[in-house]
């Protein structure tokens, strides 16, 4: 027996809700009910299909993330001899600031009004973000060593921040472009 | 007008919606595509392609009334927008161009 719910519910964790209902909707106009097998099918090939990019920004802003990490501790080393003056919250609320402009979509609405590349409005938004905040970070973690003395932190929050900018779960909670 | 430029699975798709006329939602569009083309397309590529087409402003859509048929779903129907209809336009004449004076089996291009 199929459930046309549960099918509406998986596919609403990537596109949102309305959007998964006019195409399990559209499932249920083409299979009939004996169709269970084809139903699902088709269900799993739009998941792989809408997914899949998001599997992508996630094993990139992991690979990303650690090359980083191995570049801001070589960076900490050559520049161990210099005292650099750092301030964690400062730091802190800037990466807070860059995070939630990335997620809530506003550098896609900048790069969308100067019409940069079009491209970035569709799901490689995500994949550009992800890598922009890493980038950020970065420049963040070899100009504040007292960041960097707080590495568990700093880990953990990268880490977190990884899966909300690339979890298609999470994303697509969260973001309110999403429909 | 500057004209987005158009992959073929985009073409096809708007092909397709402007051959249906008021009538173009997700099944239509899909049979449609397989009638004239002799290929499923498999449904993922098509619900991506329409958003990513309507995030482009090539496509409209909107939703139509619940049946019961769709488990009280809403149908979803989709209309090329002035920008995909010259994008489409000047996507085929450039495969008319490159036609043009050509010799192939199954059909003179002159």
């Amino acid at each position: 027996m199929r459930n046309a719910f549960s099918a509406e519910r998986i596919i609403a964790c990537l596109i949102g809700r309305s959007k998964a209902a006019v195409i399990v909707g559209d499932l249920l106009e083409s299979f009939g009910e004996q169709e269970t097998f084809a139903f699902w099918l088709s269900v799993t090939r739009i998941v792989l299909s809408l997914s899949w990019r998001h599997v992508v920004a996630f094993m990139a802003a992991l690979l990303s993330g650690y090359f980083l990490q191995r570049l801001s501790w070589h960076a900490y080393h050559a520049m161990s001899g210099i005292r650099l003056q750092g301030d964690v919250n400062r730091s802190g609320l800037t990466i807070f600031l860059v995070a939630l402009a990335l997620q809530w979509g506003y550098i896609g609405r900048v790069i969308d009004s100067h019409n940069i590349a079009p491209r970035l409005r569709t799901s490689w938004r995500r994949v550009v973000g992800a890598l922009g905040f890493l980038l950020a970070l970065g420049w963040l973690i070899a100009n504040y060593d007292l960041l960097y003395r707080l590495g568990f932190l700093y880990r953990g929050a990268a880490f977190a921040w990884f899966l909300l900018m690339t979890h298609p779960l999470l994303g697509s909670f969260r973001n309110p472009r999403a429909a | 007008m500057r004209h987005v430029p158009l992959g073929e699975f985009e073409q096809i798709v708007l092909l397709a919606i402007l051959r249906l006329g008021q009538s173009a939602y997700g099944v239509t569009i899909r049979r449609e595509i397989a009638v004239c083309t002799g290929r499923q397309p498999a449904p993922g590529a098509l619900y991506t392609t329409l958003d990513r087409m309507e995030q482009k402003g090539l496509v409209e859509s909107w939703l139509g009334d619940p049946t019961p048929q769709r488990g009280g779903r809403a149908k979803r129907y989709f209309m090329v927008t002035n920008k995909g209809g010259v994008a489409v336009a000047a996507a085929q004449r450039s495969y008319q161009k490159l036609l043009r004076g050509l010799q192939l089996p199954g059909g003179a291009h002159a």
